[in-house]
């Protein structure tokens, strides 16, 4: 199926939740060549639990400052405006899906823990191989499954028989949706991302984290979402549904440019954020 | 010579060179160490009937690691801490 008519299936589909209005300030405002901190900390500050959580965020030990940051306006500085739309997008997104049914086998707690293990292991591997936004990365890995769920959302009892199969035969799930739907959650999570009006890295992440065996990574954040995934499940941070492990593309650990001997370290750190960071990341 | 993790290092190992930073990921290279060696230690602090039950976990859900020294190394790191998990609990 190509890209257009997955298009037309995504903009067909009843259940999307039109995104917040604070966001869709944001993008506006920051589409503006006037914007500034304090106008952008105005429209953060309508939404007083937005607030609390960038807050929070910019607290937590992905910073690490030695004082705490207590005022938007800081916060605003310190994140840059890009990573403060990809939070208040990210904080609100999983609300949004959050009353909705996914059909039985589809495990929406162990599917949120799986987003943020992933969004915090892509993260330390876009720091550690120096890319220059770690903060998109960590939004990319948040949400690079986000097709699964609008998926599961529209069509729980067929997306339930998608998780049994994998289940129960370890198939990997782009395989068995595409045999079951025709197209795969990270098709329908690129072209969701599209309407949405996400960044276009944002959305390529979201498209192209599934690396198969030979395909070469376009760029390293899409190259260390693929292994901030991988690497998730490999540490029992949640679970995407998956039985098996997928293999970790040659060319993306190559492209990252880091050293086997590192990787400890780097899986170590992951662990550790994951921890420190879980309440502040069950947004 | 290798390449250690920092928190392999030990009392009496020599360092070859400078301990390298990267985002607060080091790495030391250490005259004579040998990665296998300091793997094969950490097994010696639980039961085999333990290392037993973590690596059927593991290779429930991990592919065939053998020839693929990255995926070999993620299934060491993993087992690595689920030892240090059940020596901690």
């Amino acid at each position: 199926m190509n890209a257009k008519e997955i298009e037309r299936i995504v903009s067909s589909l009843d259940k999307i939740p039109t995104l917040p209005a604070i966001y869709s300030k944001l993008g506006k405002l920051l589409q503006s060549p006037d914007a500034t901190i304090a106008a952008v900390s105005n429209i953060i500050s309508e939404d007083q639990v937005i607030a609390a959580k960038v807050l929070k965020f910019v607290n937590s030990a992905f910073y690490g400052f030695p004082q705490r940051v207590g005022s938007l306006q800081r916060a605003i500085v310190i994140l840059g405006f890009n990573t403060i739309k990809n939070l208040v997008f990210a904080t609100s997104v999983f609300d949004m899906f959050r009353g909705m049914d996914t059909g039985g086998a589809f495990d929406k707690k162990n599917f949120w823990k799986h987003c943020i293990g992933s969004a915090v292991a892509s993260r330390v591997l876009a720091e550690a191989a120096d890319l220059r936004n770690p903060d998109e990365v960590f939004t990319g890995g948040l949400l690079h499954d986000i097709g699964k769920l609008v998926v599961a959302v529209h069509y729980p009892d067929k997306y339930s028989a998608v998780v049994n199969e994998v289940q129960h035969t370890g198939t990997p799930m782009v395989e068995s949706e595409r045999k079951i739907f025709g197209y795969d959650h990270c098709q329908v999570g690129s072209a969701l991302a599209a309407q949405w009006r996400f960044p276009a890295d944002t959305a390529q992440m979201i498209g192209a984290h599934h690396l198969a065996d030979g395909a070469v990574p376009a760029r390293k954040d899409i190259a260390a979402v693929h292994m901030g995934n991988i690497l998730s499940m490999a540490l029992g941070l949640g679970s995407g549904g998956e039985k098996k492990l997928a293999t970790v593309n040659a060319k993306a650990w190559e492209l990252l440019g880091l050293s086997l001997s590192s990787l400890e370290l780097v899986m170590d750190k992951i662990v550790k954020l994951y921890g420190e960071n879980t309440e502040i990341l069950e947004m | 010579m290798g390449i250690l993790n920092i928190n392999d290092l030990k009392e009496g190992m020599t360092l070859a060179a400078d301990v390298k930073n990267k985002h607060g990921i080091p790495d030391a290279d250490v005259e004579g160490a040998d990665r296998d060696q300091l793997h094969q230690e950490e097994m010696k602090t639980v039961s085999p009937e333990v290392i037993a039950v973590i690596e059927k976990e593991l290779n429930e859900i991990f592919p065939p690691v053998d020839g693929n020294e990255l995926m070999s190394e993620i299934y060491r790191i993993v087992k690595k801490l689920k030892i240090r998990q059940v020596v901690e609990s």
